[in-house]
């Protein structure tokens, strides 16, 4: 079934085996508060196969959080982004760009502690638009670095981020 | 039939219900807890919305020789989840932004209910709340924490502020002082259109900031009500050391002795009654240039107002030690 999935995705592509790529980032998530954004450190993994010579699918998912406390409560608000892609790619001399747009979702949950008492807790959806965008190149044929940057558009607003990461390609030539 | 269903129970998942709200209550004594209280009159949590009018991002107020100009902010998307019918919004600043609404909640029901009705429904709804509109100033009037907006525009702009164990604007007092510039700015209108007045912003705004402080002092009963250093009215603060050009020096030396004048009658809110009586008295003094139209004169009606509720002698010595110098009243 999961073949089938993947070929109607390829078959419009026309796409052709090609690299597998695990990535791992680090940086910044900016969260969309109620009346402003807050910055998150935000670690995020990604895998995305080489549909073809111009596109690729990806899929991502990445963490963030930030605590607000003062002298009546403690609040953290903790967070995951998911998101899948299909990525306009370009790979010259070693360097490679790549812009992609899919389907992404946050989840954000919080949990606020009175500190004279009481404990509440609860999780939002952040169903949107996932845009991603990264320039990179390699090290060897098998490890490379990027630098990233995307935004998640949502009801409630837009989540900004940026982020350092390498990427570990297997298979493929492309 | 189905879509019906389908529909229903999806908005059903989407806005489940609560009955009440978390916000920064107030304690008493300038304490806050959190805790889930109702509001009623929230009617739109996710915009921070209802009938005291809903809260704005940014804007720009920029204030100029040509006056004051607004230019409005997108609205507010506000999430929360739902625990157990309690609304808890997904981060402090909805914390806060619920806060305020709720204590401007508070005071415009408390007011309402104490015979003031005809006020609240000329305050309400504001043009807007407006969380950190940016700002252009050119000679006056620089605003680094909450502030009432008046000549017109009618807003309360919100900013953050750290140092206190609570939000700045999620602050109960801080919130009735600037509701009570609202307050002035509705019963005393031609204050508030300098063009059409016999008295200057600047010499009524010491009576302004120091009924702003009556209002929170007075409408909370607490002495505690203002997180900010050098308002208490129970300090001594006096004619003597009001620093010219300073509205606020002034303004604690009128609230602190209407401060007096709550102690001596032991009630604040019929205290409150007569500082809305003595406002009106002042005005109408000043129109008919019986009062000098300056911030100091409002003390005249208002200390008749009290020598008319008590003949305790503790009033004219209040009066005597807050004034020095000033022989209208209670001169040997």
């Amino acid at each position: 079934m999961q073949r089938l999935i993947l070929l109607a995705l390829l078959v419009p592509l026309g796409a052709r085996a090609g690299e597998l790529r695990l990535g791992a980032d680090v940086g910044v998530w900016a969260l969309t508060k109620a009346a402003s954004q807050a910055p998150a450190f935000s670690p995020s993994l990604t895998v995305d196969w080489a549909a073809s010579d111009v596109f690729s699918l990806g899929a991502e998912a990445g963490l963030g959080g930030f605590a607000e406390d003062n002298d009546t409560v403690r609040q953290r608000t903790s967070a995951q982004r998911l998101a899948l892609r299909v990525d306009a790619r370009i790979e010259r001399n070693g360097l490679s760009a790549r812009l992609g747009l899919g389907p992404g979702l946050a989840l954000v949950h919080t949990r606020v502690q009175p500190v004279d008492g009481g404990d509440y807790r609860g999780t939002v959806l952040r169903p949107g638009l996932r845009l991603r965008s990264e320039v990179g190149g390699r090290f060897s044929d098998a490890l490379g670095w990027r630098l990233t940057g995307g935004a998640l558009g949502h009801g409630a607003g837009v989540d900004w981020d940026a982020g350092v990461g390498l990427v570990w390609t297997l298979g493929g030539a492309s | 039939m189905v879509r019906k269903t389908a529909l229903f129970l999806l908005l059903s998942a989407c806005t489940p219900d609560y009955d009440s709200v978390l916000v920064y209550d107030y304690d008493g004594e300038g304490a806050h807890t959190v805790r889930p209280v109702q509001i009623p009159s929230l009617t739109d949590p996710v915009r921070v919305s209802g009938p005291l009018g809903d809260a704005t991002l940014g804007g720009r107020i920029a204030f100029g020789d040509e006056g004051l100009r607004w230019e409005r902010g997108p609205r507010v998307h506000l999430d929360y989840a739902v625990d157990d019918g309690v609304l808890v919004p997904m981060d402090d600043q909805g914390m806060v932004l619920l806060s305020f609404y709720h204590h401007l909640a508070a005071v415009r029901d408390d007011l309402g209910g104490r015979g003031w009705q005809a006020d609240m429904d000329a305050i309400f709804p504001l043009t807007t709340f407006a969380w950190m509109p940016s700002q252009v100033t050119t000679d006056y009037l620089a605003v680094e924490n909450a502030a009432y907006v008046s000549a017109g525009i009618h807003a309360f702009v919100l900013y953050e502020e750290a140092n206190l164990h609570v939000p700045l604007t999620a602050h109960a007092g801080v919130v009735r002082h600037e509701f009570g510039h609202a307050w002035f700015a509705e019963r005393l209108p031609q204050v508030d259109s300098p063009d059409d007045s016999d008295i200057e912003v600047d010499d009524s705004r010491s009576l302004n900031e120091g009924f702003a402080d009556m209002v929170a002092v007075l409408s909370l009963d607490d002495p505690d009500a203002l997180p900010i250093e050098g308002r208490d009215p129970r300090d001594d603060h006096s004619l003597a050391g009001v620093v010219d050009g300073d509205p606020y020096s002034l303004g604690v030396v009128l609230a602190g002795f209407a401060w007096d004048v709550r102690l001596i009658l032991d009630d604040a809110p019929r205290t409150l009654e007569l500082v809305i009586l003595a406002l009106d008295e002042w005005n109408a003094g000043v129109q008919a240039e019986l009062l000098a139209p300056v911030s100091l004169a409002w003390i005249i009606p208002f200390y008749d107002l009290a020598a008319a509720e008590t003949d305790d002698p503790a009033l004219c010595e209040a009066f005597r030690q807050r004034f020095p110098g000033v022989d209208e009243r209670c001169s040997d």
